[in-house]
């Protein structure tokens, strides 16, 4: 049942059952304490008078994952996304925190990987993680996006910018915070 | 109207004093009747007292060359102001090309500043290393504690310690408490 605005009592007014199924047990169930189902979880808004409860997901491909192609490409074997990937119920807004370490072979190029919304990168590499470093470090990123509330799926884009560079990836994490 | 503590009823009259203060006043109290928008969270502000926050985000991509050894603004930021209660978790990165002159031990950074405060900056700044002409992608945060609970405008600042450095690519996103 949605939130019904409580009314003011007067004296002398009946008090009907209708009245306290509306503003005690309706509007009770909407509050969080009714809306929580498991520990560890968030409650955020859904739209005016509306909240819900949200969690963070969290994923990880430890393998390493050798890249010479160009950014951004989905990388995929046997037509599976390599991930790390999650598909997360949100409400239009989802923090997105990714990061891996990354071996670079040389520094005639950049190393660069980024999340994938849906099937599309965000503002193609504004978000991106850039490594142009020759050896390994740990580089990550965040960025809230924001759309349409619904399922999302989220993987991740790996690839080069420049030339002649080839990159490892491994040790990778993708966490999703929706709201 | 503030939350009121419930009390325990008693055999006897029920008032409409008491039910608009245990039961309208303290609804009008609770989540759902201060969400005014989706995506935001509820934060205490004291006890018994919730507001609703919004997590958001300013990005600036275009490239600027900073050579300046204190840390300095950009035109275009980016830059958030939030309402809070005290705190805040402020998120950054750019991507950062050292393009002269600066070395390992006198890194570019990319840091936050809250009201234009100068001191502090370099404790939670995101570093390049600076001894290579590379392209990297650095992130920090930092979270604020103990600010006066009002709004606070927090903004990116840049500096090197010699040479310049290119920064691009700039994102911020704050968190409010």
């Amino acid at each position: 049942m949605p939130w019904t605005d409580p009314v003011t009592f007067y004296d002398g007014d009946p008090l009907t059952a209708a009245q306290l199924n509306t503003f005690i047990r309706d509007n009770l169930l909407e509050t969080g304490p009714g809306k929580a189902t498991t520990a560890s979880r968030l409650i955020t808004t859904a739209n005016v008078n509306q909240i819900e409860e949200r969690q963070w997901s969290h994923a990880y491909a430890g393998a390493s994952l050798t890249v010479d192609n160009k950014f951004p490409s989905i990388e995929e074997n046997e037509g599976e996304a390599l991930g790390p990937s999650l598909t997360v119920d949100h409400g239009g807004q989802m923090l997105i925190m990714y990061d891996c370490r990354i071996y670079v072979d040389d520094e005639t190029g950049n190393a660069m990987y980024a999340p994938v919304v849906n099937g599309d990168l965000p503002e193609t590499s504004n978000y991106a993680v850039r490594s142009g470093r020759e050896g390994i470090q740990r580089s990550g990123g965040w960025f809230l996006w924001e759309g349409e509330p619904g399922l999302a799926e989220i993987t991740m884009a790996y690839g080069i910018y420049g030339n002649g560079t080839v990159a490892s990836y491994a040790y990778r994490l993708l966490s999703v915070l929706a709201f | 109207m503030a939350w009121v503590a419930p009390y325990t009823f008693v055999a006897g009259v029920l008032t409409a004093d008491d039910l608009n203060a245990m039961l309208r006043d303290n609804m009008n109290e609770t989540a759902p009747a201060k969400a005014r928008q989706r995506n935001s969270y509820f934060s205490s502000t004291g006890a018994n007292a919730l507001a609703e926050r919004r997590m958001i985000q300013k990005s600036a991509n275009g490239q600027i060359n900073i050579s300046s050894s204190s840390y300095v603004t950009a035109a275009d930021g980016p830059s958030l102001t939030v309402q809070h209660s005290g705190s805040l978790l402020a998120m950054w990165s750019c991507r950062m090309f050292v393009s002269s002159g600066v070395d390992r031990n006198n890194p570019a950074s990319c840091s936050v500043s809250l009201a234009g405060q100068q001191s502090g900056l370099d404790r939670w700044a995101a570093r390049h290393p600076g001894d290579r002409a590379d392209i990297n992608r650095v992130s920090s945060y930092n979270l604020f504690t103990g600010l006066p609970p009002g709004e606070s405008t927090v903004t990116l600042v840049y500096r090197v310690s010699s040479g310049s450095a290119n920064f691009a690519q700039r994102q911020l996103i704050v968190m409010p408490f």
